[in-house]
């Protein structure tokens, strides 16, 4: 071979620090993100419950005084408090069950394939990523009785023009409504990846032994997309929960206060009257609550012995 | 029968090779031990040392360490005990860009974003070489390998054997105190398999860098390395020259690994006067008196092609045997035999068939007392299910001790 | 014991099956459009006329104008609340994208019982609602006098968006065979240059679509942009309320707005909708 200068590869010290560093150095990079997670989500956290022992009113006094767990039993016997825990509950449970079923229902019409399917599904991803407020607003236009597009269509058939956010009795259906329409496709896009992992052996082993298909859905199918399941509901749970923006944009609570749930209260405690210690409390429980319920619904889930 | 991994009974074909490059380089192994953050323990005191230019083959089951052994060298593995050592300087601590060794990965790790050029040219990129030295040196090598048509494709456009080419050139183009290869020709069809195993050898007579090549096939192992190192569970049974594997195997594991079919095993009793007793017949093997006292349980290890059907100078002990099966290979006859010739035939061909190893006694994880199988000339008479005679040589005879399976 | 009949009949089958696809299409298609529908008259009211968009009796298909895109901008400085809204979704992006992957890089290729717990704990930070944080988290930034600058929503954003670069980019860098890698040590190249020169080019589409979903949330986020910033610095999902006044809504011009709003998210959407399942769900589905 000719002799071409190749350099040589650096000698470095076989030294203990090196030794060190060799050992921890990867931890460096995570430092950053570690830092500033546990800085953002400890902190308020924690004084968010700090707060919440606390009788503290921005507006009334930049004072504050310790009172112990008052604020917590003050809630519990807060009528409004418990009113706006079942709306939000209501929610919770009419949203993700329909969701489920109907993100089911759609993702067994699209387990096979078709054509036009792929195109079809990309559509479908669409309201998922409409800005929330977004969504609010369109369909706050869209249910106006007056020159809303639904009530138009209603007129059509003959039914009355009805004002769906205004009506007390009507407002918390029509919101759930429309989260449905937001987030089925979510439920969908996880089940049909989940429906589309079932390995297709098992189905035909079944239908070879006679199953119909309604009982392959319910004896095979299902239970080995439970965990996919669990996956979109404790994330479908999760973000109900939450729900805040469209409320913003379409009833803010209302009527009356229909459609109160625990976020908009707690929004409303600490920007509208300033009550911090109230709110902190308020969002301290609902964390438990939020808590408590996906364990369970996690816990109920994976009851049974899973396979693999 | 001692077993000196350092002895220099060097090489033989070292002298025929050109003058090797570059630095004076050997690779050793001192105490090595590793032990993974689950507990277990993958090499357990290490001792290996290879010569300056040596082709070195680490061969055993999967599991054995070899692999681990391979990447400790190259530092990707770092080892909980004892040192590692290449071209003298002690790089136990040192990390792998440091080492100034080159890795044939298995499944090539090649960059996949690169073509062959900037494959080639990425190790002397990254130690800053101008782009004329880079170019010359890849053109090179690329020319070495063949791969000079293929400079600007990119891994994915090239097939099984190119892509090893490839993994190759980038190792070679360094010009490293160590090559490694780990199990490199695992991924290819056997014709490729063999055609490169000789194309590996010629580059390594080339070029001379010591090289540790690891692989699970005993017959790569025999067919390459100067030395081959044998191992199992962490532990090295044996380095030694191929012929003195297959002639001297340390313990009944290394016999039983080295060779193919391998080796017949059976038990036996040293016999008072000098011989062994198995399957109830006299074996006059002088040797087994000198080696073993009487009344020993030992095995009795002869392998296939050291039978023969007729009396010789080199084969001298007559076994009585029942043949089972025949198999006519075209070259030679594979004759399939158990030892005991009032063995129910038919029993013997049962479990023959159901090859059941968990009942069959093991002797230091080795399955003793299999149907044997002899390979013999083509004018053998011998005919299933009538009980004929085959001579061994009790030169070539093993014994081990039927308790720890090392050889007496 | 009843009688099982074994073959059934042929023709009758493909007729069904062929029906049966025809059925799938149509159901299929029906359901997509119902939930297109809504958009669909967001974008027509978009560009209809004031007068239009307030009739009693809607029509479906008018000539289009797009002077309600003019005033959006011109008249309500909704251009500024969309620039703010780029730049506060970008940097937060690139921010998250960066850190999280000095946290996924180690936690993808060091499995260790530690990692686990870190990656659980990182999951269960979806679990905090927004709400317990904010009140806090406003209290600080105003402290410190960040209230009313895009700096604290982006200092937000990034935390917002922080597990899921993390998840995502841990899964795309686990993906990636470890043997490349090694390779490159081999060959002399430093731990971050293998990381520039290997591990980064290969792992580049997974990133993107990661920064385009991540995104996303940042883009679409309300309740944090309403509190934390100012007038001269609301983003377009805040800019979108201003249009909700107590004398008039000028729907046609809130659903231009909107469009506008939506429009950059869905080409992102359809550009990453492969990853799209595996990024809401953290990585739990893919």
């Amino acid at each position: 071979m000719s002799s071409t200068t190749i350099p040589k590869a650096r000698r470095g010290s076989g030294s203990p620090l090196n030794r060190v560093i060799r050992r921890y150095g990867w931890l460096v990079p995570m430092i950053p993100g570690m830092a500033f997670l546990i800085a953002i989500s400890v902190y308020p956290t924690l004084y968010s419950l700090n707060a919440s022992f606390y009788r503290w009113n921005l507006a009334a006094s930049a004072r504050r005084s310790l009172t112990g767990f008052r604020n917590y039993e003050l809630l519990l016997s807060d009528p409004s408090f418990w009113h706006s825990v079942v709306v939000t509950l209501v929610y919770v449970a009419f949203v993700v069950a329909l969701e489920l079923t109907i993100g089911l229902v759609l993702a067994l019409l699209f387990f096979r394939r078709f054509p036009s399917d792929h195109f079809l599904r990309a559509l479908l991803i669409l309201p998922m990523v409409v800005a929330p407020v977004v969504v609010g607003l369109l369909w706050r236009y869209m249910l106006n009785p007056r020159f809303g597009i639904v009530s138009y269509l209603m007129s059509l058939v003959g039914l009355p023009r009805v004002d769906f956010l205004g009506d007390p009795a009507l407002a918390l259906p029509t919101l759930i409504v429309i989260d449905v329409w937001q987030w089925t496709p979510f439920t969908f896009l996880i089940l049909l990846a989940a429906l589309q992992g079932v390995p297709e052996d098992v189905i035909e082993a079944a239908r070879i032994d006679g199953a119909r298909s309604m009982r392959i859905l319910f004896d095979h199918i299902l239970p080995m997309i439970r965990y996919p399941v669990a996956v979109a509901l404790v994330l479908r749970l999760l973000d109900a929960f939450r729900v805040y923006d469209i409320i913003y944009m379409t009833t803010r609570g209302g009527p009356i206060d229909a459609t109160q749930t625990l976020s908009w209260q707690i929004y409303d405690l600490g920007f509208k009257s300033f009550d911090i210690g109230y709110a902190a409390a308020y969002s301290w429980l609902m964390l438990i609550l939020v808590v408590a319920i996906s364990t369970v619904a996690l816990a109920i889930l994976f009851r049974k012995t899973d396979f693999a | 029968m001692s077993n000196n991994p350092s002895a220099a009974g060097g090489p033989a074909t070292q002298a025929q090779r050109s003058a090797p490059i570059g630095r004076a380089a050997g690779v050793a192994f001192e105490q090595v031990v590793v032990t993974f953050a689950d507990g277990t323990t993958a090499l357990k005191g290490l001792d290996l040392e290879i010569g300056h230019g040596e082709f070195v083959v680490l061969v055993g089951p999967s599991g054995c360490g070899k692999s681990t052994a391979l990447r400790a060298l190259a530092g990707l593995q770092t080892v909980s005990a004892g040192a590692i050592r290449i071209g003298g300087h002690d790089v136990t601590d040192l990390d792998p860009q440091e080492r100034d060794v080159a890795m044939v990965f298995q499944n090539y790790a090649l960059y996949p974003h690169k073509n062959v050029y900037d494959n080639l040219a990425y190790p002397l990129r990254v130690r800053g070489a101008s782009s004329a030295d880079i170019d010359r040196q890849v053109r090179q090598t690329a020319e070495l390998l063949a791969l000079t048509p293929f400079l600007q494709r990119k891994p994915h456009a090239l097939s099984g054997g190119q892509r090893q080419r490839v993994a190759m050139g980038r190792a070679l183009v360094r010009k490293p105190s160590a090559f490694l290869m780990d199990e490199p020709l695992s991924n290819l069809d056997a014709a490729l398999r063999v055609e490169m195993r000789s194309e590996i050898l010629a580059l390594h007579r080339r070029i001379g860098v010591s090289t540790v090549y690891v692989t699970h096939d005993q017959v790569e192992a025999m067919t390459m390395g100067d030395r081959v190192a044998v191992m199992r569970a962490g532990v090295l049974q044996q380095f030694d020259t191929p012929k003195t594997l297959y002639e001297r195997p340390r313990n009944i594991f290394v016999a039983a690994f080295i060779g193919s079919p391998s080796i017949n095993l059976a038990f036996a009793e040293v016999h008072g006067g000098g011989g062994l007793i198995s399957a109830g017949q006299t074996i006059p093997l002088a040797r087994a008196g000198k080696v073993a006292k009487a009344g020993q349980k030992v095995v009795l290890g002869v392998r296939p092609e050291a039978f023969a059907y007729e009396q010789d100078a080199e084969h001298d002990i007559a076994l009585k045997v029942m043949p089972l099966h025949v198999e006519f290979m075209g070259s030679e006859v594979l004759l399939h035999f158990g030892l005991n010739p009032k063995q129910d035939a038919e029993q013997a061909l049962l479990s023959a068939v159901t090859e059941e190893e968990s009942i069959l006694a093991k002797v230091d994880g080795v399955a003793v007392g299999k149907p044997m199988v002899a390979r013999l000339d083509t004018r053998c008479p011998a005919v299933a299910g009538r009980e004929c005679t085959l001579w061994a040589s009790s030169r070539t005879t093993q014994l081990f001790d039927a308790e720890s399976g090392a050889t007496l | 014991m009843t009688e099982f009949r074994l073959t059934a009949p042929r023709r009758r089958v493909r007729w069904i099956r062929r029906v049966g696809v025809v059925a799938q299409v149509a159901g299929a298609t029906l359901a997509t459009l119902l939930f297109i529908a809504p958009i669909l008259w967001m974008i027509s009211t978009a560009l209809k006329t004031g007068n239009q968009a307030f009739s009693a009796t809607p029509q479906i298909l008018v000539a289009p104008t797009f002077e309600n895109f003019t005033h959006v901008f011109t008249a309500s400085a909704f251009g500024s609340a969309l620039t703010v809204s780029a730049f506060a979704a970008t940097v937060s992006t690139l921010l998250a994208l960066v850190i999280g992957a000095g946290v996924a890089y180690p936690l993808a290729r060091r499995p260790g019982a530690v990692q686990q717990q870190v990656a659980f704990w990182i999951l269960s930070l979806r679990i905090l609602p927004p709400i317990v944080i904010i009140i806090p988290l406003f209290l600080l930034f105003r402290s410190v006098g960040l209230t009313g600058t895009v700096w604290s929503l982006i200092i937000l954003y990034t935390f917002m968006n922080l597990p899921l670069t993390i998840w995502l980019l841990r899964g795309f860098f686990a993906d990636l065979p470890v043997e490349i890698e090694e390779a490159a040590y081999v060959d002399g190249a430093s731990k971050l240059r293998t990381f520039l020169d290997v591990t980064l080019p290969l792992t580049l589409p997974g990133a993107i679509s990661t920064g385009l979903l991540a995104f996303i949330f940042a883009w679409n986020e309300f309740l944090f942009a309403n509190v934390l910033t100012g007038a001269s610095t609301r983003t377009a999902p805040v800019a979108l309320t201003e249009f909700v006044n107590p004398v008039s809504i000028e729907w046609n011009n809130i659903m231009s707005a909107g469009t506008l709003v939506v429009l950059p998210v869905w080409i992102f959407a359809l550009a990453v909708q492969r990853y799209l399942v595996r990024g809401m769900t953290m990585g739990a589905v893919k």
